[in-house]
């Protein structure tokens, strides 16, 4: 109890905003880690007032248009004497363009089309893809309050990278849906819908009512599946009639608080409870951060997570494997450790697992950076009742098991030009986004986990 | 039962605790034995019903292994048979190797076994199987189901390990949720040893009691052909020969006409004294007999008499084929139909051959 009272206080009493990219609305990206953020797509204007973007083409904050691009190209081969050839993206290149139009102060039409080619090889400008996404955001300052405004925002359809909570549930996913709030103060309520998650045939409310702003979130969410019937499968007409369709809810229930201390610490927790007829599932995230920015010669993150996923948590009733899209290389730029990992097994199993993450950049001169990443996962997969069924994840993953995982991305950049962010970078890495032949096939294993080599060369426009 | 939602969350939370301190490991399963339910379909009268009994085999050329056996409690119910993986080198050397293929697109073949259920009237009464001294009711494989069986893998965990998480969870429901090398299985040809997993997957989704597992039917066959079947190691080719002798036509009828182009013997019998049926077919070690009835409202039926002889793992059925032809109206001899003989709605569906001049 005594514990409790001083986590409040210290909870109440900080004036610090909890993420310093919090006029960004709904951002989902992890900014506790030192891993590269691409932009997301809406609120440019405010984006590129930030100060990591001021070496962007386009500084024009009065002007109704705003643009930046990340470019990149690069590949991703194998190392000499080992077996795995190389990813899809052998070859690339990446084009991924934000532009919007702030129409009046309250509306922005935004629009991010990520052009790319993963491979050179297939012939020429033959893989050549477009993954595109447009939003339209509305902000507006409705009226006073209490002498505080109540803000409105309206987002959709493209919701970029979401994370729920502090990502027990959902972290750092791209979505398309809708997403409302109301803010007032330091407290905001707010409804995202997002489909086509992490299965087929399922979207998910989330109803977040977020105090402190963003310390302490009251968390609500449904995740529901609408599977046509067997009968009506493929059937383009009668698919999208209600009485051909079988509905499933699975509803969900938490809290979760962060505290930070000058963006130099954090802790956060987060538990959530899935509510079945009979009984609930629990999950419990727990998280701790060290940052060390100091901006010249070192910068340091210090990472621990630990998880726990009660049996049955996800929303299925059945195994089915969990798949997500879109697969480009932006998404190597967060932690293996993430919730989808845990929801294809949950049908079956308990799972429990502790991770530990270190980012280290050194500004050897100012042009060339040593940097590596490492993250340590283990986690114990098991079951607590007569159901003894085996399954393996993959050819090295067997359950019920102890899984020892540690993934890492050791590389050297070299800055162009003094003072700017363009590079190029040699790296050694076992964490590469797998991908099908088209980036936008949904796929149930987020990397390949390989070692292998990759070179890169990026310019941020 | 309805569980108590704090009981859960505790459960949880105590477990969490246990594993944060101790750094527990976790318990490995191995593979368990599976049980299975089987149904006896036989004719053959049984003289004391509790010593039909039924034993699990492990055959080979130099193989013979029991792994259970057991007592049939009612022959008219479905009853339960456990698997259990013999020793070894008793798997590794059954004959013949079969393979499985989970699924015919992209999953390698993996190898296979499959074991034998023997029924068996045990007339010594020692309890257990005796060749030459019990009289075989029915063998796993050897009758009308000797495309459907339950086979070992001889390495589960290799097959689990080639799937993917949701064909892993397809390969469960093969095995009724277990975790264990056995499970259903079909032979896509006639002895083929090669296998794939058997029964509609809807079958048993949600098989929560043991009244829905699905029932796997033994049936008898002639025991001449269950004992060289089982002797043969599944490899027993069988061959039959249909040869027509007789056409016998009802004295009421013309007959001269009826047999005008018959290339086998055509003779009348009187209707007033009709062939004994019954004796005829009990005369065969397998009898079968065909209806129909000609466009002129004339009636067929074909009495197919069996006999069988082997020689060592080659067994003959020659079919000795009497037609019997009478008139629509003489519903007594008909009823020697079994009711359940499909009935063909001309003669055109039977064998024309020897009644070309009928039709």
């Amino acid at each position: 109890m005594k514990l409790l009272t001083i986590w409040a206080v210290l909870l109440l009493s900080t004036t610090a905003q909890t993420t310093w990219a919090g006029d960004i609305y709904a951002d989902g990206r992890d900014h506790w880690s030192l891993m590269d953020k691409s932009p997301i797509n809406r609120q440019l204007h405010e984006q590129l007032q930030d100060s990591s973007q001021r070496t962007r083409l386009w500084q024009r904050p009065d002007s109704r248009f705003a643009f930046m691009v990340d470019a990149s190209t690069g590949g991703q081969q194998s190392l000499p004497e080992t077996n795995y050839d190389q990813t899809r993206y052998h070859g690339f290149f990446i084009f991924d363009s934000y532009g919007a139009v702030r129409l009046f102060d309250a509306l922005d039409v935004n629009l991010n089309l990520n052009f790319l080619n993963p491979s050179f090889c297939d012939g020429y400008r033959k893989s050549f893809q477009l993954v595109a996404g447009m939003s339209i955001h509305y902000h507006h300052e409705l009226f006073a309050m209490a002498g505080d405004l109540l803000v409105f925002n309206a987002l959709l359809m493209d919701l970029d990278t979401v994370t729920f909570g502090e990502g027990l549930l959902i972290e750092q996913v791209p979505l398309e849906g809708f997403s409302f709030s109301l803010k007032w103060k330091e407290m905001s309520l707010s409804a995202h819908i997002a489909a086509r998650v992490f299965w087929h045939y399922d979207d998910l409310l989330m109803m977040p009512l977020s105090l402190f702003n963003g310390r302490i979130k009251l968390l609500g969410a449904i995740w529901y599946f609408t599977e046509p019937l067997p009968e009506t499968d493929g059937d383009a007409l009668d698919i999208f009639r209600t009485s051909n369709k079988i509905q499933s809810y699975f509803p969900f229930v938490g809290i979760s608080a962060q505290y930070d201390w000058k963006k130099q610490f954090r802790v956060s927790a987060e538990y959530l409870a899935r509510i079945k007829s009979q009984h609930v599932s629990n999950a419990v995230l727990l998280r701790a951060d060290l940052m060390y920015n100091s901006k010249s010669r070192f910068n340091l993150h210090l990472g621990y997570q630990f998880r726990f996923y009660q049996k049955e948590f996800a929303p299925l009733d059945s195994l089915s494997s969990a798949t997500t899209a879109p697969q480009i290389p932006q998404r190597e730029n967060t932690y293996v450790t993430n919730s989808f990992e845990y929801m294809s097994l949950s049908p079956w199993y308990n799972q429990l697992s502790h991770t530990a993450m270190t980012e280290v950049q050194l500004n050897v001169t100012s042009r060339v950076q040593l940097y590596y990443e490492l993250e340590c996962w283990f986690r114990w997969v098991f079951n607590n009742s007569a159901d003894e069924r085996v399954l393996y994840l993959n050819k090295r993953r067997r359950a019920p098991g102890v899984w020892k995982d540690i993934f890492f991305d050791v590389g050297l950049r070299y800055r162009l030009s003094r003072g700017l962010p363009h590079r190029v970078s040699v790296f050694v890495s076992n964490k590469w986004v797998a991908s099908d032949v088209e980036a936008t096939t949904p796929m149930q294993v987020r990397f390949v986990t390989e070692p292998l080599y990759g070179f890169e060369l990026e310019v941020f426009l | 039962m309805r569980e108590n939602p704090t009981s859960t969350w505790m459960n949880a939370f105590v477990i969490t605790a246990l594993l944060l301190l101790l750094g527990c490991e976790v318990t490995k399963p191995i593979p368990s034995g599976l049980t299975v339910q089987y149904r006896l379909n036989t004719t053959e009268h049984i003289t004391r019903p509790e010593r039909l009994r039924y034993e699990v085999l492990w055959t080979g050329t130099a193989t013979y292994q029991v792994t259970n056996r057991g007592v049939i409690p009612d022959m008219h119910a479905p009853f339960s048979v456990h698997f259990s993986l013999p020793e070894p080198d008793v798997l590794y050397s059954v004959y013949p190797e079969d393979t499985l293929s989970f699924n015919y697109h992209y999953y390698p073949e993996v190898p296979a076994r499959r074991p034998r259920v023997v029924i068996f009237e045990d007339l010594n009464d020692n309890k257990a199987f005796d060749m030459n001294a019990d009289r075989m009711i029915a063998l796993d494989g050897a009758g009308y189901d000797r495309y459907q069986a339950i086979a070992a893998l001889l390495d589960v965990d290799f097959l689990l390990s080639q799937l993917t998480p949701d064909d892993q969870s397809v390969f469960y429901e093969w095995t009724l949720q277990k975790y264990t090398p056995f499970l259903y299985v079909g032979a896509s040809q006639y002895f083929s040893t090669h296998l794939y997993p058997t029964f509609e997957t809807s079958s048993t989704e949600g098989v929560s009691h043991p009244d829905d597992l699905p029932v796997l039917d033994l049936n008898s066959a002639p025991e001449l052909i269950m004992k060289s079947d089982l002797v043969c190691n599944r490899q027993l080719v069988k061959t039959s020969n249909s040869i027509p002798v007789e056409i016998r036509v009802d004295d009421t009828l013309d007959a001269t006409e009826i047999c005008a182009d018959a290339e086998i013997p055509c003779n009348t019998f009187s209707f007033a004294d009709p062939p004994d049926l019954e004796t005829l077919l009990a005369e065969a070690d397998i009898a079968t007999t065909r209806c129909g009835w000609t466009q002129a409202g004339m009636e067929v039926i074909e009495i197919h008499q069996g006999f069988i002889s082997c020689d060592q793992c080659y067994c003959t059925y020659d079919y000795f084929i009497t037609y019997f032809v009478f008139h629509g109206d003489n519903i007594p001899l008909s009823q020697s139909c079994p009711e359940d003989t499909p009935l063909p709605t001309s003669l055109s569906e039977l064998d024309p051959y020897p009644l070309a001049g009928l039709i």
